[in-house]
């Protein structure tokens, strides 16, 4: 006889069983009255949650055009995007952290970005030229931006202040050798890459389990939970980051 | 390569009521919702080029928002809010009575109560009527993780749902 297990319930029920399987439960089903009960209950559930959750049928979202445009159009509700749009970057910061399985904060802390020979080689897949790309990006461009120079295509995430005061960027950077993440932060006097990863150019979202254990540390270690605010990081672009 | 850009963008609007409800199923506010399919979205256009023709997109953006969200979580440790901004919710589509917000209230109190990894299940097999192959795919773990889960999580929400849901459908 057939184990009428929760998860033989539920296979049942999700048209998950061939004919002949399917067959027997119904037969154990008749048979054991307990199983019915919690059979229709499982029943009552998803009739309640796909009742109360329903698919939108709303043909005009928002949205769309968003996408039409590949991005390029303004954000939908943009006033209400705005409102939201530090809780946006925050969540962007913890997936781009999430993503620092090689991070290494403090053995790169002390790496320099501009014109420092330990900086490059420390970062094994960045050359001269990028952190002459990087150190620009990272002065002058808002986050959102991306700038080109030489080969090098570098992107700004976010910004946001560290414990201490130091304000730091997290950026991405992309070139023919190759995609990379990372975060650097201003001491006064210029940039300093704390965090870098090549690993993490894979382009389609996912990432292994075990990287949030990442994001624990780095969030941790710089402090930094909320991003600025566009206008707050215009200033400092101004300020030259001081 | 024109062409393959719009298939992609037509496609990814064709998706977007499945992702709206996997976000509203996933997070603990419309709001929280509205940005995590916004999120993905600009992700989704960032990597366009990327997407292979003939693979599954709809797998690519559940993948893309489990991830973002259990970053979300893992970074702010995220709980659920008040429940007059829950409540709100119910007024998607103008289905603003009474009563589906009751509805809408219990269902997604009794989603919350799940972990987050059963919740995901839940909405891709039960909400979207995925199978356990495409959600496994989707969320990259084994059909017999996704077989788990869902039995799981179905237990906990009969418990909440099941016992009194049939007398509520049948009232409506």
């Amino acid at each position: 006889m057939i184990d009428l297990s929760d998860e033989m319930l539920c296979k049942y029920l999700d048209s998950e069983l061939d004919a002949d399987a399917a067959k027997e439960v119904e037969a154990a089903l008749a048979l054991d009255s307990g199983a019915r009960v919690r059979l229709q209950r499982m029943r009552d559930a998803d009739a309640a949650l796909r009742k109360a959750i329903p698919q939108p049928t709303t043909t005009n979202d928002p949205v769309a055009n968003f996408i039409r445009s590949g991005g390029q159009s303004e954000s939908p509700s943009a006033a209400a995007l705005n409102q939201r749009a530090n809780m946006r970057r925050r969540m962007m910061l913890g997936s781009i952290a999430a993503s620092f399985l090689g991070i290494v904060i403090g053995a790169l802390a002390t790496y320099q970005l501009s014109g420092n020979a330990a900086l490059e080689q420390s970062l094994a897949s960045a050359t001269m030229d990028t952190s002459k790309s990087l150190s620009l990006a990272l002065d002058t461009i808002k986050s959102g931006a991306s700038l080109q120079h030489n080969s090098d295509k570098v992107q700004m995430i976010l910004s946001f202040n560290a414990q201490g005061g130091r304000h730091c960027r997290v950026f991405e950077v992309a070139n023919a050798k190759g995609g990379a993440e990372g975060v650097a932060c201003h001491d006064n006097t210029r940039w300093q890459v704390v965090a870098w990863d090549a690993t993490q150019s894979k382009s389609d979202g996912f990432r292994t389990a075990g990287g949030g254990e990442m994001v624990d540390s780095v969030m941790t270690r710089l402090g930094g939970n909320v991003a600025l605010e566009l206008s707050d990081e215009q200033k400092l672009i101004e300020g030259k980051w001081k | 390569m024109v062409e393959v850009m719009t298939g992609f963008r037509e496609e990814l609007v064709s998706l977007l009521p499945r992702l709206r409800r996997f976000a509203l199923a996933t997070t603990n506010s419309r709001h929280e919702a509205d940005d995590l399919l916004q999120a993905a979205v600009e992700r989704a256009l960032r990597h366009e080029t990327s997407w292979q023709q003939g693979t599954r997109l709809d797998s690519w953006m559940f993948k893309i928002m489990q991830n973002l969200w259990l970053d979300e979580l893992r970074a702010h440790r995220r709980r659920t809010e008040p429940l007059d901004d829950i409540v709100n919710l119910a007024g998607e589509d103008g289905r603003d009575s009474m009563t589906h917000q009751l509805q809408f209230a219990e269902a997604h109190a009794a989603l919350q109560a799940l972990p987050d990894e059963q919740r995901a299940v839940i909405a891709l097999v039960v909400l979207d009527g995925m199978s356990y192959q495409q959600t496994a795919d989707a969320l990259n773990i084994p059909v017999g993780t996704v077989m788990s889960r869902l039995a799981r999580g179905r237990a906990i929400l009969a418990s909440r749902l099941g016992a009194d849901a049939k007398l509520k459908i049948a009232k409506t």
